[in-house]
């Protein structure tokens, strides 16, 4: 005799075991949702009189190139071979080379060393280096002379967290230097606050550091003293105070909010819900709301990057002319021609479909900051480094990755889907060796490596292994080698390519 | 040198060990398949920006699962006798005490619902569902009691 909850239960599971199961790989629905998204604009255009879609941030088209070069799978002269010593679980791209080590940041919460994990590897042997107290380390990085951690610390009574950066030369303690975000600022006039996605590159024209900070605007709370509104919306501008929502008759009214503001939606007991007609009635610029540019940089998603002139010499904010809410977190690289900054956006609209690309900013010496990209059909940047001595990434269309390059400062990109390199649970990486990408095919794991980009080997982790691999946790470039860090059953494991 | 292996994991590997739990929950609270891996996939993708400063990720995802889950909800109370209608005839769904109970669950009201899902089907305590709905402990002690006397109260009929 069964009782009523364990009804309920075999019931529940039931259901679950009628689920999809097939795991789609990341973002691909929101590329296959550039379609939803014209007819949605469209839509809200139609019903608002325009008067909501005009205020929302459109992308600007592509202009790059696409180059189509052929890519071959091949001999790479890569082999592969299981690893000595555990790796960290890292994220791509994540690590840097000073004077023979690598270090790489653990990007996760360490139960064991009480928060996240700065790892030094010397002959391919992983152990664990000590921060300075506080310190939540989120990338690593080196200019050939010293070693820089980006992360935050703990948040203190009355204040957030705050954002800063290490340097720790050969022999020497380690340096602090603030990131100036007024974060006490942005939190005061927000329901939510989350610094993260740190970033950090040094090379010859100095240092630069980007940073995330995700918030809500709480713009009742900004209003000024006697103004009211019946809905709003967060423009580039300010806010847009929105007047009542009309609906057709026979709908009902209902007020729904987000960080892209409060609208009211049209709902019927049969059929879709639409947003409702709703006039502007009064345009607040962000000054008249009172808030700096901090806050309005932080209600926009937009990244918030810092240069350095050089060890000791205070990060001082840049603006890399991009506007567009983050998507994915920033990467950053440096080298003799300045730094490169990649991250993907995301046009958010009121009826939650997307609009999402990747883009590309330069910069010769750190400070001034212009449009490189965005990359021909990538809307996801999984790796950054260099191919055969040109700056590269390697990215994701929604349906397969893609290499890009940057020749004469434009950005061109060659598909990779000639090769299936299409699957789940995709992560990848650049290094001097070249870059490599990770996949899941069914139950197998997978790994295609490449010195240049165009000739790739692939190599089954699984057979590698030996056992069936539960997950890849990570993939590192660094050095002469690229180590993937796999899970199986409890046990980490590290597979090493190299070249010889 | 002694290396030690962190308990850490990249948002790929996360995504690729929790999408099918997260479209499994998401199935299970919504009942239709297309909308159960667009809100999966809206779940992770919000968890993904600040994936390495939540400290436990899946609860992130499953709040964010509900609560996307909640606002369809308001949205397709509409379409629900379509979703039900979908559901009942996939083949698995042939048991009649399931099927009921099934319907039956379907007609709560989402609070209760996403209560009777969550202990249920995700296990959790009374202090962790009101942490996902966002409530007190004691609220989700009532929900838990009107949606068990209504499911006793409509299988029963």
């Amino acid at each position: 005799v069964t009782t009523l909850e364990d009804d309920i239960r075999a019931a529940l599971h039931q259901r679950a075991d009628l689920a999809p199961t097939e795991v789609r790989p990341p973002l691909a629905r929101r590329a296959n949702h550039r379609g939803r998204w014209v007819a949605a604009a469209a839509a809200v255009a139609l019903v608002a009189g325009s008067l909501v879609a005009a205020t929302l941030a459109r992308h600007e088209p592509s202009t790059s190139v696409r180059t189509d070069q052929p890519v071959q799978l091949g001999a790479t002269g890569i082999t592969w071979r299981l690893g000595t010593s555990v790796g960290p679980a890292i994220r791509t791209t994540d690590a840097a080379l000073l004077d023979g080590s690598t270090y790489a940041v653990s990007l996760g919460y360490d139960p064991a060393r009480q928060g996240r994990t700065l790892w030094a590897s010397t002959d391919g042997q992983w152990a664990p280096v000590d921060l300075p107290d506080g310190l939540m380390a989120y990338e690593a990085a080196t200019d050939g002379a010293g070693l820089y951690v980006v992360g935050t610390g703990p948040a203190t009574v009355g204040a957030q967290a705050p954002v800063w950066v290490e340097r720790r030369d050969a022999g020497d303690g380690w340096a602090r230097s603030e990131l100036p975000i007024d974060l006490d600022a942005i939190a005061a006039a927000s329901v939510e606050v989350h610094p993260g996605g740190l970033a950090i590159a040094a090379g010859p024209k100095g240092i630069v550091a980007a940073a995330v900070v995700s918030t809500w605007l709480d713009v009742g709370r900004l209003l000024p003293a006697g103004v009211t509104a019946d809905g709003w919306a967060v423009t580039d501008a300010g806010v847009d105070l929105l007047g009542p929502g009309t609906c057709p008759d026979g709908l009902r009214p209902s007020t729904s909010e987000s960080w892209l503001g409060r609208f009211t939606w049209c709902e019927a007991g049969e059929g879709p819900l639409t947003l409702a007609e709703q006039s502007v009635v009064r345009q607040l610029s962000w000054a008249e709301l009172g808030v700096g540019d901090d806050v309005r940089r932080a209600a926009l998603g937009e990244p918030f990057v810092f240069h350095a002139d050089g060890p000791g010499k205070p990060f001082v904010p840049v603006d890399v002319q991009g506007p567009g809410r983050i998507n994915a977190w920033p990467e950053l690289t440096a080298d003799e021609d300045g730094f490169d900054l990649a991250y993907g956006r995301i046009a958010d609209r009121p009826d939650w479909s997307h609009d999402v690309d990747a883009v590309i900013r330069h910069s010769d010496d750190g400070t001034t900051w212009h449009d490189a990209g965005p990359i021909p059909s990538v809307v996801h940047v999984m790796a950054t480094g260099h191919l055969d001595g040109t700056p590269a990434v390697i990215g994701w269309t929604g349906t397969t990755p893609v290499v890009g390059r940057r020749i004469d400062g434009r950005w061109s990109s060659d598909s990779l889907e000639p090769l299936h390199l299409d699957g789940a649970g995709l992560g990848a990486a650049i290094g001097p060796l070249g870059a490599a990408i990770v996949r899941q095919v069914g139950t197998q794991w997978e790994v295609a490596a490449s010195r240049d980009g165009h000739t790739w080997s692939v190599t089954s982790l699984d057979d590698l292994v030996g056992r069936p691999i539960d997950q890849v946790r990570a993939v590192l470039a660094v050095g002469e080698r690229i180590e993937v860090t796999v899970l199986v059953g409890k046990a980490l494991m590290t597979v090493v390519g190299t070249v010889g | 040198v002694t290396s030690v292996a962190p308990t850490v994991v990249t948002f790929e590997g996360f995504y690729a060990e929790r999408y099918r739990s997260a479209v499994r929950l998401a199935f299970v609270i919504t009942g239709d398949a297309t909308s159960a891996e667009d809100i999966a996939q809206e779940a992770l993708a919000r968890v993904e920006p600040r994936f390495a400063e939540v400290e436990a990720p899946w609860a992130y995802v499953r709040t964010t699962i509900v609560n996307v889950a909640r606002t369809q909800h308001r949205r397709r109370q509409g379409e629900e006798a379509r979703v039900r209608l979908a559901t009942a005839a996939m083949p698995a769904t042939t048991d009649l005490v399931t099927s009921e109970l099934l319907d039956a669950i379907d007609r709560l009201p989402f609070r209760q619902k996403a209560v009777i899902v969550l202990r249920y089907y995700e296990d959790l305590t009374e202090r962790d569902i009101a942490e996902v709905l966002g409530c007190r402990p004691g609220t989700v002690k009532s929900l838990a009691s009107r949606a068990l006397a209504r499911l006793a109260e409509e299988v029963e009929r």
